[in-house]
């Protein structure tokens, strides 16, 4: 009689610690997001999992590269954990859902967005066509998966550099390199132009969000996974020029943003997007102002008067730090007001 | 000579015995186009799926089993696969040869046509959508032909085991005799 009960109280206590790990499980998630989690090999999401709270939300991205360490960036470099090819065709079959057809088009950009606007990079064989046309990418030797996240209120800094007495927007280029946390800060500013708060003189905007990669609305299924703000559109997936022309004849914005321009056709855009009286704010990579000048998209955007204001965002005190701040005819302006 | 009672059960039995063992190699004659004709039906389904809506092969797969006859072996083969497919990190050709050896052994289908299958295996959810289609209807023209061979054959097979299973009974009751 003694035994039963016996084996029923460490049954039960086994239940308890299991209990315990579920909690732990999801305490993680909140801050590490599942969509992320899911994708990762058993082995290699349980040293993700086990990270401190604290280094959790350093992390930016996890690399994976095939026969060399797992690499959490902005954590450490786990140096026990080897990749091998096995980890690798995990990953891909989580990421493309065993469907490679699925996300050709987007692997063919070499990355894929994920809910939660979470991108894994890929590099590795590439398949060209005839004319030299990426066709697809196989034998993957490289992942990255970067974090996407929202830092609430990083934008409202912003509203020293990028308004004219207090209630005219000013056409804005955040540039920076890669990392720098560009896109983070268009998310916010999205949000507080939408919802009206950057500036006690500005009433809520129509902002229209051209987001061809999905990183800044991170889309899923048509629902913004970010706060973009009250009123703000999305169009997600676009490429950037046919978007912008599409947004200005459908959605009537008063401000319009992109990611990442670089092409004449984006500037050409940009251009007509600023006649039509909609003030345009986008992000691209450069470091400096003479990377600026050294492009002639660029050069042929600030000779058109299209933008008024270039902020250089870098990393000095965490990203998305405002490092300098130029005007249309890149002469250094301080905070126009405080 | 009077046949005893005992003796015509009997010849009635082994009679009765060798006409439904013509009769269950006949029914494989004639099950086998039509497993191969639902077969080829259910990939045209998955091959609209990949072409046209670029279904991930999980929601694919799970649409197929959902065009196939409830409960019949071909639909529980997709059902599996779709099931096999949403355990993380699972890959599309060991989902795809799991579910193929669970239930094509429930099928007509014979060594020769699941290799067919098998081999579309290694291109499933590995490829990108022109080479995926290609494969698809490398598989289906295949299974097409399989078909039509399928038909031949039970029509010269199917009306002979059913003859020669009663023929056999008979025989063997006339040789006891």
């Amino acid at each position: 009689m003694h035994t039963p009960s016996h084996i029923h109280l460490t049954d039960r206590t086994s239940i308890a610690t299991g209990e315990r790990t579920v909690n732990a499980a999801v305490t993680t998630t909140d801050i590490l997001p599942g969509a992320v989690i899911d994708l990762l090999p058993p082995d290699v999401a349980l040293i993700v999992r086990n990270l401190t709270a604290a280094q959790q939300s350093r992390l930016e991205e996890i690399r994976m590269r095939l026969h060399r360490p797992l690499e959490l960036v902005g954590v450490a470099i786990a140096r026990g954990m080897i990749i091998s090819p096995e980890h690798l065709r995990h990953v891909m079959a989580t990421v493309t859902g065993s469907s490679v057809y699925a996300v050709e088009q987007e692997l063919r950009r070499g990355y894929v967005t994920l809910a939660g606007g979470h991108r894994v990079g890929v590099a590795g064989r590439v398949v060209v066509d005839e004319q030299d046309h990426v066709r697809s990418i196989r034998d993957v030797g490289s992942v990255n998966i970067r974090l996407a996240r929202q830092i609430i209120g990083s934008a409202e800094r912003l509203s020293a550099y990028i308004l004219e007495e207090r209630h005219r927007l000013l056409p804005t280029l955040i540039a920076g390199p890669p990392l720098s946390g560009k896109t983070t800060l268009l998310r916010d500013l999205a949000r507080l132009l939408g919802n009206g708060e950057l500036s006690s003189h500005l009433g809520p905007l129509r902002v229209a969000i051209v987001d061809e990669r999905s990183e800044i609305a991170g889309c899923y299924k048509g629902a913004p996974q970010f706060d973009v703000g009250l009123l703000t559109d999305v169009l997600d997936g676009c490429p950037k020029q046919a978007g912008m022309y599409l947004m200005l004849r459908s959605m009537a914005p008063q401000v319009l943003m992109t990611d990442e321009i670089g092409s004449a056709a984006d500037v050409q855009a940009i251009a007509d997007v600023s006649l039509a009286g909609v003030c345009f704010i986008g992000t691209l990579h450069a470091r400096t102002v003479s990377d600026l000048q050294s492009r002639e998209a660029v050069r042929d955007l600030l000779r058109a008067g299209a933008i008024e204001r270039i902020l250089f965002v870098g990393r000095k005190h965490g990203p998305g730090t405002i490092e300098r701040v130029y005007d249309g005819q890149l002469r250094e302006v301080t905070a126009a007001w405080h | 000579m009077a046949l005893t009672w005992l003796q015509i059960a009997g010849a009635g039995a082994v009679i009765a015995a060798s006409t439904v063992w013509g009769r269950m190699i006949a029914s494989e004659y004639s099950q086998r186009p039509r497993d191969l004709r639902e077969l080829t039906s259910l990939l045209r389904t998955l091959r609209t799926d990949i072409a046209y809506h670029r279904l991930p092969l999980a929601d694919a797969f799970s649409r197929v089993s959902s065009q196939g006859k409830e409960g019949r072996a071909l639909a529980r083969l997709f059902e599996a696969a779709a099931a096999l497919l949403r355990q993380p990190g699972m890959t599309a050709q060991t989902a795809w040869a799991v579910a193929l050896g669970e239930h094509v052994p429930h099928t007509a289908l014979r060594a020769q046509d699941r290799e067919i299958l098998t081999t579309l295996g290694h291109s499933l959810g590995t490829v990108g959508a022109t080479e995926q289609i290609a494969h698809l209807d490398a598989a289906l023209s295949l299974l097409t032909d399989r078909e039509r061979e399928a038909v031949d054959e039970r029509a010269r097979y199917e009306r002979v085991y059913q003859t020669l299973g009663v023929l056999a009974g008979l025989l063997i009751v006339i040789m006891l005799i």
